[in-house]
């Protein structure tokens, strides 16, 4: 049975300019210890997704469409339901690490306080076991991390908290949110490989803009306006990209040439007919007035574009 | 891109600031309820039923000719009531704008540039702080003439300081803002940098402020006026319970006389507390994405 | 050119017992008009508090700073205000670049007025400047809650280009953009310091960013210059250790 289907997800806020329809017809499937990197832009929608695939969003957007765990329709469960599933068997990996924790109570309380709201431990076990964890992630004194406020702490070090955190009640999926945004070239491989560690035993969605993060993950997926427009094994997408963005995104890194993408990432409020990335794709034929669905160009390998 | 630029150079309003209204219904309520007693206030002549100072048969009971009955001097309280607004709002006002003045520029000046500034600054405030404001304000006016404006003054002067100290803690948060690193960078003197740049970003703090300082210093004015201290000349709501304390209306029970310049009191200060009150906030979208 | 010789910032964590932070440890270098120059580093290293010294933002604890020639060390800042136009400086995160409460046009026309420009060539002027950056005319009316990273920092780019600085001063410019974004910010970069005759320092913790970008190349570790030299040579053939290090982790 597989971990988590996602089918035709689509998340629609309400602003002063009217609805905003931020992800559309998103299909996922995620196997046990699976792990797939969402790659994208500001904008495109990929922070959405993460938190639409554990109902995070019920008070501000109209989510449609459905998301199977473990063959229970996430949408369906009682609030009961829904919080023994958060932190327990979906763990979430927010963004900006310094800013996710309580300003005002210890980093060990608050890690202690997830466990034994998970059930997983109660007092001393708990606490010993937040330790170990955070031993796991790479402190070399967890007693003073343990001990320590989150402002007294760089925001490599609230990462690896919170990683520490998230995994110390063993979920089977974990969603990391852009977990090396805004750290320096040396922390974000460290971070990386110590989340490569954490996850072993579990599935991972990490959320990221950075395509070097996404390499540590099996299969990646790469998001535009709202849609997925590639999706397939790491290796393959990279260096082989079908859709046009993948190879614009790819381009424009540093090392690889810094050619940057034609035109302007508009966050699109309305879905105009046809494919969404005409405007700045630099192939555009007769039939890009018509939206293209993702198709399969070889095993595993699926593409959204009429001409790749 | 080569677009070109619209109309109008410089866009003042916030488009977002007129619909915030309809989402606001306290506020809303606020607003009404001061406007009305500021018309009130400006137009009392003309609904006042009688003069004020006219003197007739004391101690009436309510009546057509006297909504709310006469005073010991026999003046109908009604119309006292609706010129009691100008001397209680105006002295509010004055009072408020005086503490604001005060507050804002000593917390900007020890926010902004701290050092000896800040230490000199906020240990006068704290100094002001320990020192009780209301027998203060006590021993100052019974020193003073009891006249309008140096009821104004006195209050002014002594309610400026959580004001400062609130805009010192914010104009702390503000100063370290990029922003403001830029524009010293640009080369803008520091004056101007405070002015145009970093007052506009405690403005919420100083209109939230004001109308609690306008608030308080209605509350003082009647608290000095019913302890006596207040002009005789020009009666304000605090002081008509004055009267009505001191010339017996409580001991016969005249509650038309007390009561009304009581509740005036208190619907103001209500109507300044609104004002405050903020609306639904907008969801985060944007923060997610 | 700007010539920094022997600057240090001592920082004074505690009155009383006297605890001292080096933040910058005697460095020297010097930035020649048209000349890309970058700084790289760990977060901490003290490279942000150096950019923050070239510019005067602190003031150094030790050492010279030399502007086309001139001491300007103890300048008092009234007087240095004038040559504040030479020397600008661009700073990391969007979200605080610019007030809140005016919108990209306010920002950048109040840098037009400070500059004495006459109200009748705001107009041309803007539209000149925000071309160059590719900055889109139909944005500047909004607020910068409003508008992308990318956007804020092009705003804030024309803004700085108006003063026509021989030096510029980057820390970390592009770090929190979008990879397409940072690659259109960095290329129009790199044509402004070879076309306008502009010394730029480029403060980056990315290696490959800095690769791509600078011509020469200084390693900051713990307040202090290890290493330094053409972008060429410093990434073919590091030699201490911890750039050594630095790169392997790239």
């Amino acid at each position: 049975m597989s971990l988590l289907k996602v089918r035709d997800l689509s998340v629609t806020f309400d602003t002063l300019q009217g609805p905003f329809k931020a992800i559309e017809g998103i299909d996922l499937d995620m196997e046990e210890l699976d792990t797939l990197a969402i790659v994208g832009e500001s904008g495109c929608g990929k922070s959405v997704l993460g938190h639409a695939t554990m109902r995070l969003l019920d008070d501000i957007a109209v989510v449609r469409g459905s998301v199977i765990y473990r063959g229970r329709e996430v949408y369906a469960m009682s609030r009961k339901e829904l919080l023994e599933m958060r932190g327990k068997a979906i763990s979430l990996v927010p963004q900006s690490p310094s800013a996710s924790f309580n300003p005002v109570i210890r980093i060990g309380k608050q890690i202690t306080e997830l466990i034994e709201k998970a059930g997983v431990a109660h007092g001393r076990e708990a606490e010993q076991r937040a330790l170990t964890y955070l031993e796991y992630v790479g402190f070399s004194d967890p007693h003073a991390i343990f001990d320590s406020y989150p402002h007294r702490m760089s925001g490599g070090m609230c990462e690896r908290a919170l990683i520490a955190m998230s995994t110390s009640t063993e979920p089977d999926l974990i969603i990391a949110d852009e977990p090396t945004k805004g750290l320096d070239a040396l922390s974000r491989k460290n971070i990386l490989d110590m989340l490569h560690r954490m996850t072993a035993g579990s599935s991972l969605i990490m959320i990221t803009h950075d395509l070097k993060a996404a390499a540590m993950c099996k299969r990646v997926a790469v998001m535009y306006s709202g849609e997925i427009v590639e999706i397939g094994p790491t290796q393959v997408v990279l260096e082989h990209p079908a859709h046009h963005y993948t190879r614009g995104l790819i381009d424009a890194q540093p090392s690889k040439g810094m050619r940057p993408i034609p035109g302007r990432h508009t966050i699109c409020s309305h879905k105009s007919e046809g494919c969404r990335f005409r405007g700045r794709c630099d192939r555009v034929r007769s039939e890009c007035g018509r939206h293209p669905l993702l198709r399969e160009i070889e095993e595993g390998h699926m593409v959204r574009c009429h001409y790749a | 891109m080569e677009l070109s630029l619209p109309g109008n150079l410089f866009r003042r309003l916030n488009d977002t600031g007129i619909k915030s209204l309809d989402q606001n219904p306290l506020r809303s309520l606020g607003i009404i309820i001061l406007t009305a007693l500021v018309l009130v206030a400006v137009f009392a002549p003309y609904l006042a039923p009688h003069d004020p100072k006219q003197t007739s048969i004391p101690y009436q009971s309510p009546s057509s000719e006297h909504l709310l009955g006469t005073n010991d001097l026999g003046q109908d309280v009604f119309s006292e009531l609706i010129y009691g607004a100008r001397v209680s709002l105006t002295i509010g006002f004055l009072s408020g704008i005086i503490s604001i003045v005060i507050g804002v520029t000593v917390g900007i000046f020890a926010g902004y540039f701290r050092g000896w500034a800040e230490e000199l600054l906020m240990g006068t405030t704290d100094v002001f702080l320990l020192i009780p404001s209301l027998p203060l304000m006590i021993i100052l006016a019974a020193y003073l003439n009891p006249s309008m404006w140096n009821i104004i003054v006195v209050v002014g002067l002594l309610c400026w300081c959580s004001t400062a100290r609130l805009v010192h803690s914010r104009v702390l948060q503000v100063r370290e803002m990029q922003f403001i690193e830029s524009t010293r960078a640009l080369g803008y003197s520091d004056l101007y940098i405070i002015i145009r740049h970093v007052l506009v970003n405690t403005k919420d703090i100083i209109y939230a402020k004001f109308s609690l300082a306008v608030a308080s210093a209605m509350l003082s004015e009647a608290s000095l006026s019913f302890l006596g201290l207040g002009d005789p000349l020009n009666i304000s709501w605090g002081e008509m319970i004055h009267f009505a304390f001191s010339r017996g209306g409580f001991a016969n029970d005249m509650w038309w006389w007390y009561l009304p310049p009581g509740l005036m009191i208190c619907v103001t200060l209500l109507a300044f507390i609104m004002l405050t009150m903020e609306g639904r906030k907008d969801s985060k979208i944007l923060e997610l994405i | 050119m700007l010539e920094l010789t022997g600057v240090s910032k001592i920082f004074q964590t505690s009155f009383l017992r006297r605890d001292r932070k080096v933040a910058v440890d005697c460095v020297s270098f010097r930035l020649k008009e048209g000349e890309i120059l970058g700084l790289v580093g760990e977060s901490g290293c003290g490279k942000s508090t150096l950019g923050r010294l070239a510019v005067k933002l602190m003031q150094p604890s030790g050492g010279h700073i030399f502007l086309d020639g001139k001491d300007v060390t103890d300048l008092p800042e009234r007087q240095f205000r004038e040559y504040r136009q030479r020397i600008q400086i661009v700073f990391q995160h969007p979200e605080s670049a610019l007030n809140p409460h005016f919108t990209l046009m306010d920002s950048i026309l109040e840098a037009f007025y400070r500059l004495g420009i006459p109200k009748s060539e705001y107009q041309t002027m803007l539209e000149r400047l925000a071309n160059e950056v590719s900055l889109p005319l139909d944005i500047i009316d909004r607020y910068p809650n409003q508008v992308s990273g990318g956007e804020i920092q092009r705003a804030v780019l024309t803004r700085v280009f108006a003063f026509k600085p021989r030096y510029l001063v980057l820390d970390e410019p592009t770090s929190m953009l979008d990879v397409s974004v940072q690659a259109h910010i960095l290329q129009l970069l790199k044509k402004k310091a070879r076309e306008g005759r502009m010394g730029m320092l480029f403060i980056s913790h990315d290696l490959e960013v800095v690769r791509a970008m600078c011509d020469r190349v200084m390693v900051m570790k713990e307040g202090r210059i290890i290493e330094e030299g053409t972008a060429d040579t410093i990434f073919t053939d590091p030699s201490t250790p911890y750039l050594h290090e630095l790169i392997a982790n790239v």
